[in-house]
């Protein structure tokens, strides 16, 4: 036997050597070399590490959850407010330890993924599921900003030549945070402990010294009539104190206060991060968690109420900041102390914003998944993480800050209804879920995941009633707005996939037709036509022609003189008379025509051109790809795009195109 | 009635009986809608030209053109030759000779021709 070269291994890379293109280039500088699919190995977490990774959102709404009280309460009833701000806090305690008992019902149930769309889906359903998951959507969204407004206005205490651009450094941190999730900052767990150890220990150290001064009577009680301030309402008589529309105010602050609770879910979405055993490790990171904030959040409430801090119109500085200076003192320590508590409670804030960027993405996936929300949402990016999902929440939020001019007083109105939504249909879907298995002490259970239900959805409700003018109704409007948008998405896709399905392996058996024509769109006669030329030839159809559209019927004559000296045999040349200019129209005409029969398929190559240089195409219209769009509305036509590379002589061409 | 007044009268009856003639005339030649056209049958049509094929030099001689009016469309063959003046893509013209078919269609095979109409090639100044 006779071979002409024996056969050789292939080589190990396939033979490309083509440059990346500049798009490409500038997202590896800018975000790092990709990451393999194979990397999306999980990074298990410790106890301390999963505190700091998942409770920065929920801790960091003790730094501005007595201040939005305050501001509710102190010009309604004026120093009447110092007295009724314990309680409220105490109130909103009570809801945050029932969602705590919830959550460690569900962490258990749930030990892959616990999040509130995933509970509600299982329980109630999908519709259900989309409503629960829309209100968290907006509640992240609302997280960011409100975070990042908080965390910027905490920087302006400090430096408060800063706060007239409070709007630009609140975009910059939203930037900076979706540019490090981008580049996929979720592998390095540590670098969320030092930011919320660091603000932790402020927090002891400010409670620590603030409660001590304040049991030996050593702190001072701050004046009610400094410029800036929100107006002091007039105190009412205690008995009245309590008719309807003092309950109504405390109703108000209590849902103001409400955003305090948020964040309590971190945990049960991402019980899977932690060491094993999973969901016990994660069940007590929660209550570690909620015991922390209880504590913070209370402390600063009775520091506020025995220092009568009042809140200021601008929002800066803000109440913890005045706490802050009354408890350290104008001394040297004072001051360095005061510092940190304000860095620290910046960058908690910040990073709270970052834990809606791992969670939006995350849930508009599971959306996206179930085929709710655009498709692009699932897909992962460069580097492994959801980057449309992190580029969407990022522009939301973003615009968000700039239509409320980055002041959390104007956002907390439209936060927690979300979050409360969400708490109310999960833990409703425990309650169920108890019910339909009886799982051992199935029973304790449901009082518990019950009495949350009831509880978030009591809250819901006065927050969606108190703060419904103040623009609650944006949120009380969009999501079932969304909802409906995300149902008729849905009904979309479905109905595509349905299509597409429908008799798949009849329609793949179905006899070829019978004839193929192929149309050579030319334009004039170059290196471009005559590669789509070469190509057609190798098809070997029933029949070949070249087709140009005469626009301009000099060029028309011109390319009909050059194509009777060509020496091509069968190869007919068709002038196809357009007097209205529309190329696309005169394309589509002529292949139907050539369909006409019903038993034909027809292939219009279409020369393109590729350029080296982005600008390039600057210089050419899009004619190909209108065709091309245009011929897509016909049964049995078909596009290919034969491309001419510029800039590349060395091809090799055996069309002999001069005569 | 005065003389004048009838002289009158006679020069516009002869006019009318002229014009009678000619359309008379006309109408023994006139074109047929193309949707009509009857395979093997002396027919006179008029019509646009839609696309015409130029055969490359290696091919046999031809100019085929096809020929749409309102009702339809007919493939015109001018055997032999491989070029035309006039006949453009839009040129109207009259065609006139027996039907009969190329390649599967409708055709008329070296009719006789009138260019009706002949769209302006511009030539670029350069």
């Amino acid at each position: 036997m006779v071979t002409s070269a024996p056969p050789r291994p292939i080589p190990p890379t396939p033979a490309l050597d083509l440059p990346e293109d500049r798009r490409y280039r500038m997202k590896r500088r800018f975000l790092g070399a990709p990451l393999h699919t194979a990397e999306l190995a999980h990074e298990r977490l410790g106890k301390p590490t999963a505190l700091a990774v998942f409770a920065s959102d929920n801790l960091s709404s003790s730094a501005y959850a007595t201040e939005e009280i305050l501001r509710v309460l102190v010009p309604a009833i004026g120093v009447a407010a110092f007295a009724l701000v314990v309680p409220i806090t105490v109130a909103l305690l009570i809801v945050l330890g029932f969602l705590i008992l919830s959550y460690r019902q569900t962490i258990k149930a749930y030990p892959t993924a616990g999040g509130a769309y995933i509970v509600t889906k299982d329980n109630f359903g999908l519709l259900p599921a989309q409503v629960a998951g829309v209100a968290l959507l907006t509640d992240y969204i609302l997280t960011v900003s409100v975070s990042v407004a908080a965390g910027t206005a905490a920087l302006t205490s400090v430096f408060s030549a800063l706060a007239p651009w409070a709007v630009p450094i609140s975009v910059a941190f939203i930037g900076v945070i979706a540019f490090g999730n981008l580049r996929g900052v979720k592998e390095s767990g540590k670098v969320f402990a030092v930011p919320t150890y660091y603000f932790l220990i402020n927090m002891v150290v400010l409670l620590t010294v603030g409660l001590f001064k304040l049991f030996l009577g050593h702190l001072p009680v701050e004046s009610l009539h400094q410029p800036g301030l929100v107006h002091v309402g007039h105190s009412a008589a205690d008995g009245a104190l309590f008719a309807g529309a003092g309950i109504y105010v405390v109703m108000h602050a209590f849902a103001s206060g409400g955003a305090a609770v948020t964040g309590v879910e971190a945990i049960s979405n991402g019980v899977p991060a932690f060491k094993v055993p999973e969901w016990k490790n994660a069940r007590e990171t929660l209550v570690v968690m909620g015991s922390l904030l209880g504590a913070m959040f209370l402390g600063l409430s009775m520091l506020a109420a025995h220092l009568h801090v009042t809140p200021f119109e601008a929002g800066t500085p803000t109440v913890i900041s005045q706490i802050g200076k009354l408890v350290y003192g104008r001394g040297a320590l004072g001051t360095l102390l005061y510092l940190g508590l304000q860095s620290g409670t910046v960058l908690i804030l910040v990073l709270a914003a970052n834990t809606s960027f791992a969670d939006f993405p995350r849930l508009a996936s599971f959306h996206a998944g179930d085929n709710f929300m655009p498709r692009q949402l699932t897909k992962r990016g460069h580097r492994l993480v959801f980057s449309n999902g992190i580029i969407s929440l990022a522009i939301a939020s973003a615009v968000l800050v700039v239509l409320t001019e980055a002041k959390v007083d104007r956002l907390i109105p439209l936060y927690a209804i979300g979050v409360f939504t969400s708490f109310t249909l999960s833990q409703g879907g425990m309650a169920k879920h108890h019910i339909t298995h009886k799982e051992d002490g199935w029973r304790t259970g449901l009082f518990v995941n019950g009495m949350g239900a009831l509880l978030s959805l009591v809250v819901d409700v006065i927050i969606a009633i108190t703060k419904f003018t103040h623009g609650a109704w944006v949120i009380v409007v969009l999501v079932p707005v969304m909802v409906a948008m995300l149902v008729r998405l849905n009904r979309q896709y479905e109905s595509e996939a349905h299509e597409l399905a429908a008799d798949a392996k009849l329609a793949a058996e179905a006899p070829v037709l019978r004839r193929h024509v192929v149309l050579v769109l030319v334009d004039s006669l170059d290196r471009a036509a005559a590669r789509a030329l070469q190509v057609a030839r190798t098809l070997h159809p029933d029949e070949l022609r070249a087709v140009h559209i005469a626009v301009d019927l000099y060029r028309a004559e011109l390319l009909a003189e050059e194509w009777r000296r060509l020496g091509l045999s069968r190869l007919p040349l068709e002038l196809v008379d357009c007097p209205d200019r529309r190329l696309a129209r005169s394309v589509l005409e002529v292949a139907a025509e050539a369909t006409a029969d019903g038993e034909t398929e027809v292939s219009v190559l279409v020369p393109r051109l590729e350029h080296r240089r982005a600008w390039h195409h600057l210089l050419h219209d899009r004619t190909g790809e209108t065709i091309a769009d245009a011929l897509g509305q016909l049964d049995h036509v078909n596009v290919t795009f034969v491309p001419y590379r510029l800039g590349s002589r060395k091809d090799n061409l055996d069309v002999s195109i001069d005569a | 009635m005065s003389l004048l007044m009838r002289n009158r009268r006679a020069a516009a009856d002869l006019k009318n009986a002229r014009s009678a003639v000619e359309e008379a005339a006309v109408a023994l030649r006139a074109c047929v809608p193309i949707a009509s056209v009857v395979w093997r049958q002396p027919v006179r049509v008029q019509g646009r030209v839609r696309s015409m094929r130029v055969q490359p030099w290696a091919d046999v001689a031809s100019l085929e053109c096809t020929l749409v009016d309102e009702s339809g469309g007919i493939t015109v063959v001018f055997l032999g030759r491989r070029k035309i003046a006039g006949i453009h893509p839009g040129t109207v013209m009259c065609v006139e000779g027996v039907s009969g078919s190329h390649r599967g269609k409708l055709a008329m095979m070296n009719p006789v021709y009138e260019l009706i109409e002949t769209p302006h090639v511009e030539v670029p100044h350069h």
